[in-house]
């Protein structure tokens, strides 16, 4: 089934991706986050915040903010 | 499910139509051919030099040269940007859907949203920010568009409870100069936020942005939001009040700071000697060595003779014991 994924991550990467029924949020996060760690991040399905164990839906939009971004001075 | 607000709709279409349906003109890519004509004349100047052998113009020029393409790189860092930008953004745009979800949103995440289709603000109000126990105050984040400006969409965070750096007033957060925030970490993702017109995930950006501080990159450091800490005895120093040695150049208070007898500079208790005849504190560049006994005293206590007073006084008194010794005895018969 198709979900938005956005990731707001470094360069922030929005677009749809095919996950297989039952993917739960967790999952979800695992396998496009590999090296992150959920609490780093603010994880919002339909923007507003979930558990973990969540079950997606069909066309579900999903995004994925770290909670730690650093400004600088130019 | 959830009621429909009938007047957020209507704000979503408009804001929609505002901010989305227009190609913004960021779309227009804006190269620096002013610059590449400069570049080319200069070139043909520079052969017309060599030519006709003017060698100090042709030095000129070539300095000129190296100016103006220093100058056209920084240039085409803006529409190289833009084109990656751009390259990167995928097809897909917000739909008016997207920006009445992203509104309703809006108004769950955060505090005093406003949206005010006349002056063409959307605005957010964080919550108080406090970083390393330094309170900074709620900021609003206000998206403005259709501005007088030119640029299609702009944003600025003001301080509502602004608790400035002591040294820079204008320095509100250690990320954020006059309204501006130096995005850092967070500039691409904020970018393609706006581009891709998911106005929840640009707020949602911005303050995480302003919940962070990143050390080393701040227009003023947390260790220095209350002013500079003297470096004699650590209090926290006005800049109205401060100090700095001349010599290796540390802030001091009003309270450490000395004061050469002499030249009037400013010294910390390191960098400034005591002169042994008078005890004033005096700087080391105006302590100057007796030529008899080699210590270092003021100017005020060294005599046009080289010598420090005491030296000088005894060189007197001996000279006179000298002269008693040599003057004549007077008799009577005369």
């Amino acid at each position: 089934m198709r979900c938005l994924l956005i990731n707001n991550d470094g360069a922030g990467f929005a677009d749809y991706i095919n996950i297989d029924e039952g993917t739960t949020v967790a999952k979800l996060f695992a396998q496009r986050m590999p090296h992150g760690r959920a609490e780093s991040y603010l994880i919002r399905v339909n923007r507003q915040p979930v558990a973990s164990d969540q079950v997606l839906q069909e066309g579900d939009r999903v995004s994925i903010t770290p909670t730690k971004i650093e400004g600088a001075s130019k | 499910m959830k009621r429909t607000k009938p007047e957020t709709v209507k704000a979503a279409i408009v804001l929609h139509e505002q901010l989305f349906g227009k190609p913004p003109h960021s779309e227009t890519v804006y190269l620096p051919t002013y610059g590449w004509d400069r570049i080319q004349k200069l070139q043909r100047q520079i052969r017309l030099a060599r030519d006709r052998g003017w060698q100090a113009a042709r030095k000129s020029l070539h300095e000129d040269l190296a100016n103006e393409l220093f100058d056209f790189r920084r240039q085409l860092e803006m529409p190289l940007q833009q084109l990656q930008t751009t390259s990167r953004v995928p097809s897909r745009k917000a739909s008016v859907t997207d920006t009445y979800r992203d509104v309703l949103a809006l108004e769950q995440e955060f505090e005093d949203y406003k949206l005010d289709m006349d002056k063409k603000e959307l605005s957010v109000t964080t919550d108080a920010i406090e970083l390393e126990e330094i309170y900074l105050g709620p900021f609003q984040i206000r998206l403005e568009w259709g501005k007088p400006s030119g640029t299609s969409v702009e944003y600025r965070v003001i301080a509502l409870d602004p608790h400035p750096a002591k040294k820079n007033e204008c320095v509100t957060h250690p990320h954020v100069q006059d309204e501006c925030l130096c995005e850092g970490e967070g500039r691409a993702a904020i970018a393609a936020a706006l581009a891709e017109g998911r106005l929840y995930d640009f707020f949602i950006l911005v303050s995480q942005v302003l919940h962070t501080y990143g050390r080393g990159g701040a227009y003023v450091e947390l260790d220095n939001w209350e002013g500079e800490p003297c470096a004699e005895c650590g209090d926290y120093v006005d800049p109205d009040d401060r100090f700095s040695c001349q010599r290796c150049y540390s802030v001091l208070c009003t309270e450490c700071v000395y004061s050469c007898q002499s030249c009037d500079e400013s010294f910390c208790s390191d960098c400034i000697g005591t002169c042994p005849v008078c005890n004033c504190k005096t700087c080391f560049s105006c302590l100057n060595e007796c030529e008899e006994c080699s210590r270092s005293v003021c100017g005020d206590c060294r005599e046009t003779s080289g010598l420090c007073s005491r030296c000088h006084d005894k060189q007197e008194k001996e000279r006179e014991d000298d002269t008693t010794e040599k003057a004549p005895v007077k008799t009577g018969k005369e």
